[in-house]
């Protein structure tokens, strides 16, 4: 696979949604439901005592089995402020590196260290608020972002919950800004946690999944980074999630892939998470979200895509809602995002839009707006150049962007042998 | 600007990079002449033949690699039997870890020591492969290549394949008979430090293509004159989009089987695992380049650089005086029809999917396991099958031990002309199949998956069992199950 198109945002997806169907992959009844454990037992030993003609000497084995890549961003931005300080182009380097570890068939280990700016901007900044997310002129740090192991169909550890996909589908570099992170936008990362998924059995009208996760926040040295140190969390910094125990519970259903006719396929989400209280919180959160995305190929042909002419529109929409932000009672925050995105052959353009609204008992309703527009170029070495705009409203404080971001994916090793050796 | 320009330099550079990675002759020395591997013919009715898999030094071009070759052949000994022969192939694995044979496209047994891909031969190990070839076994091009679930993308790169001809294609297709007939087993490799195989061997990382394990060589052929070649695509992952400027190019066969109407077109594309049987007629004398035309398999997948895999030469041979001129294409092969669709048995769906984090590759959720029979099946049943694409990339949909006829294409009928034993899946798309389990020979266990071995490997295979409901039931037997699709 070349992981350039939609890159590390994609990949995350991925991560997201699709971490636990190796695992359902490995556990789930066969579709034709007549296989039992029992029967292919019976072979297996069949097989292993007669030693006859018929014998299935498979699988191959030769696990453990490595994956390793990184995903490089190269960003040359500048900011320029309607009132206020601006910012002159600056450089940002950002990286994200995956190593999988496949134990066997249902053990693995899984870590994704995040490398990129941390640095919050200054206080005094009136515009800090813009682009909150964005790198450019921020100290950087590195830590682990996802640390975790997977068994069947469970996962333990350090991971992004399963909770929305815009902050990761939106395509183009900056169209997630409203909508990363747990503080401001409402991705549920930085939590350790368990989670158990269960895949249903037809696939006729899509993937379709349930996850159930139980989580805190990371209050481990896992939250540090370097050479930039968020510092550790205690419980008593308070923040969404950061319970005593993992009292914060998310059900999450997914259809991924549905069919809709002339190879156009949708995926749905629809997610709750009730939040404990955290210390001195007033109140609970509670988030939820639903979002869809609509995937039609224009010219999808086989000859079309060899000959490099496939093209595909995608459309999504996803809404979330937070009650009593940020721990108040009363107060909440709705964001709703719209997309869409065009693949043309080795080019890609999106646009997208975020608007968020903040309601409080006593301030009044603060609308925030955010349109972005990339167009992309991927080249045959797994690079993907864009060119990027946004203009982004965050209360009164407005401002334009400008950059341009060269991704560049490294695939160091793909389930390659741990040990023993290949021909 | 200095960014920018950096920017805009270092992407030149990536384009440069990949474009140089197809390695393509450019001057106009022709190359060694095309030449067919070492053949081993039947006779008596019997092919009995010693196929030793082993690690091998490989001259690929300029370059020498780290392959894994039968018989010390990286364009693969050529196997060639008369339907109602025998193949006895005593083979001996000297690599340094376990791998297998299976014979891709032959109406034979999965069991025992037939065409069982589910037998795994440990390093230093043998094992005897007792193919009896039914004596109307369609006639045709198959090819004969390493199994080894995990180990099949890197072993098959290594050059462990080699090509079968069951012969009698010529009678289907008389015209073809004067014909000059070329084999050509296209073949991929991606080239690391030191000549050893990319721990990621993806195009991004280099790929040599080769014909009969030679890179860009010469075929010769005369003016107006027609040829038989005889393609197929003995790689792991690439595709070819083949162009021969200067020439009529008519595909007269598929998947080892003539097609019912020959199809003239402007370029062939052949995937992975797929044949196709080529009648190509020289225009006027010159040089003329072969190409792999540039090609994608789709946003998520590879892209791979155009290259020159052999350049024709078209030169009177005063020696050989004028080319005979090809009779009128007439197509008489039984075993080429529809297949019935009166009493269908079950209608199945089989969905493949993948996941970008893991790395693995699904066939309805799940990834291969040796020890599930995931689909059930009395022998006798014809049944139609939907595989559905829901990746962003292509994939190629292969059944062992039966050909099947490919009733449509994202909804849209498919005139019948000529069974499959692959096809490609559109990205988003589906294809609906039809298959008849009605031969006593292919009742045992065999697979289906995509044939992109990376695909394969990481676990887009599933296994089929075609069981004889008037057999004695074994203690084990399990209960029969379809998935209504």
């Amino acid at each position: 696979m070349r992981g350039s198109r939609r890159g590390f945002y994609a990949a995350l997806a991925l991560a997201t949604v699709g971490v636990g169907t190796h695992a359902a992959a490995q556990s789930a009844s066969g579709p034709a439901g007549g296989s039992s454990g029992k029967a292919q037992t019976g072979a297996a030993a069949g097989a292993a005592g007669g030693g006859s003609a018929d014998d299935m000497v498979m699988p191959v084995g030769n696990w453990p089995r490595l994956s390793l890549a990184t995903i490089a961003n190269f960003e040359f931005s500048g900011l320029g402020a309607s009132d206020g300080p601006g910012r002159g182009p600056q450089p940002y380097l950002r990286f994200d590196s995956t190593a999988l570890v496949d134990v066997d068939d249902k053990l693995s280990f899984d870590g994704l260290f995040q490398f990129k700016a941390r640095q919050p901007r200054p206080a005094d900044d009136p515009n800090r608020d813009l682009f909150i997310n964005q790198g450019a002129g921020r100290r950087v740090g590195g830590k682990f972002k996802e640390l975790y192991a997977r068994y069947d169909t469970w996962r333990v550890g350090k991971f992004v919950q399963n909770f929305g996909r815009a902050y990761v589908l939106l395509p183009g570099p900056f169209a997630a800004d409203f909508v990363e992170e747990p503080d401001q936008g409402y991705e549920p990362s930085e939590m350790l946690g368990v989670e158990r998924l269960h895949v249903f059995e037809t696939e006729k009208y899509g993937w379709q999944q349930l996850s159930v996760a139980a989580f805190m926040v990371d209050r481990t040295f896992l939250h540090r980074s370097f050479p930039y140190d968020e510092g550790q969390i205690h419980y008593r910094d308070g923040g969404i999630g950061n319970t005593r125990y993992p009292e914060n519970l998310m059900v999450t259903y997914d259809v991924l892939n549905a069919p809709l006719g002339r190879g156009a396929q949708l995926s749905f989400q629809a997610s709750a998470i009730r939040w404990g209280k955290s210390y001195n919180a007033e109140k609970r959160e509670v988030w939820t979200t639903a979002g869809t995305d609509i995937a039609i190929p224009l010219s999808g042909s086989v000859d079309d895509t060899l000959s490099g002419r496939y093209s595909q529109l995608r459309f999504y929409v996803e809404g979330a809602h937070r009650s009593n932000f940020l721990g108040v009672g009363h107060a909440s925050r709705t964001y709703l995002s719209g997309s869409t995105e065009l693949l043309r052959g080795r080019w890609q353009f999106d646009v997208t839009t975020t608007q968020r609204w903040t309601r409080d008992p006593v301030a009044p309703l603060r609308k925030d707006e955010l349109y972005t527009g990339t167009v992309g170029y991927n080249f045959p070495t797994q690079s993907l150049l864009m060119v990027s705009f946004a203009d982004e409203k965050v209360g009164d404080r407005h401002g334009v962007y400008a950059g341009i971001r060269l991704q560049q994916t490294f695939t160091t090793c793909s389930r390659c042998m741990a040990h023993g050796r290949a021909y | 600007m200095r960014v920018l320009l950096s920017l805009a330099l270092g992407a030149t550079v990536f384009a440069s990079v990949g474009a140089g990675a197809a390695s393509a002759r450019t001057d106009a020395t022709p190359g060694p002449p095309l030449q067919t591997p070492p053949v081993y013919h039947s006779a008596n009715g019997v092919l009995a033949v010693t196929i030793d898999a082993a690690p091998t030094r490989v001259s690929l071009g300029d370059r020498v690699i780290d392959g894994a070759t039968y018989n010390g052949s990286y364009g693969g000994p050529v196997l060639r039997l008369h339907p109602g022969d025998t193949l006895r192939m005593h083979f001996v694995n000297h690599l340094p870890q376990v791998t297998n044979v299976h014979f891709h496209g032959l109406g034979v047994s999965p069991k025992g020591h037939g065409d069982n891909s589910m037998h795994m031969v440990k390093p230093g190990e043998t094992w005897d492969y007792i193919i009896p070839i039914p004596k109307d076994h369609p006639p045709g091009v198959y090819w004969y290549h390493t199994h080894g679930h995990m180990a099949a993308e890197r072993q098959l790169m290594g050059g462990l394949s080699g090509t079968l001809v069951i012969e009698g294609l010529q009678d289907e297709v008389p015209a073809t008979r004067p014909l000059v007939e070329r084999l050509m087993a296209l073949k991929e490799f991606s080239p690391g430090s030191g000549g050893k195989l990319n721990s990621v061997p993806k195009p991004v990382n280099g790929v040599i293509r080769s014909i009969n394990g030679q890179v860009d060589p010469t075929i010769a052929m005369r003016p107006g004159e027609t040829q038989l070649w005889r393609l197929s695509g003995q790689t792991a992952n690439t595709y070819f989009r083949l162009r021969l400027d200067g020439a009529k190019v008519i595909v007269l066969g598929r998947d080892a089987r003539p097609l019912p109407k020959p199809e003239p077109v402007d370029q062939v594309l052949l995937g992975p695992s797929e044949r196709a049987d080529v009648l190509v007629t020289a225009g006027a004398a010159g040089s003329y380049r072969l190409m792999a035309a540039a090609l994608s398999t789709g946003p998520i997948g590879d892209l791979y650089p155009a290259q020159e895999i052999a350049r024709v030469v078209v030169a009177p041979d005063a020696a050989l005086g004028p080319p005979p001129v090809l009779a009128p294409l007439v197509v008489n092969a039984p075993g080429q029809r529809p297949i019935a669709g009166d009493n269908i048995a079950a209608k199945r769906l089989v969905v493949f999917s993948e996941d970008r984090v893991t790395g693995l590759f699904f066939i309805n959720h799940q990834t291969f396991d040796a020890g599930r029979v995931d689909v059930r099946i009395p022998l006798g049943s014809i049944e139609d099958w939907t595989i559905r694409n829901s990746s962003e990339e292509l994939h190629v949909f292969h059944m062992h031990q039966l050909p099947f006829q490919v009733l449509s294409i994202n909804g849209k009928p498919v005139p019948f002309n000529g069974l499959r034993d692959t096809i490609d899946v559109p990205i988003h798309g589906e294809v609906r199949l039809r298959m008849a389990f009605t031969d006593p020979l292919i009742v045992g266990r065999f697979m289906y998956h995509c044939h992109i071995l990376e695909h394969e490997d990481k676990g887009m295979m599933a296994q089929v069992e075609v069981f004889d409901p008037k057999a004695p039931v074994k203690p084990d037997a399990m209960p029969m199950g379809h998935h209504a699709g």
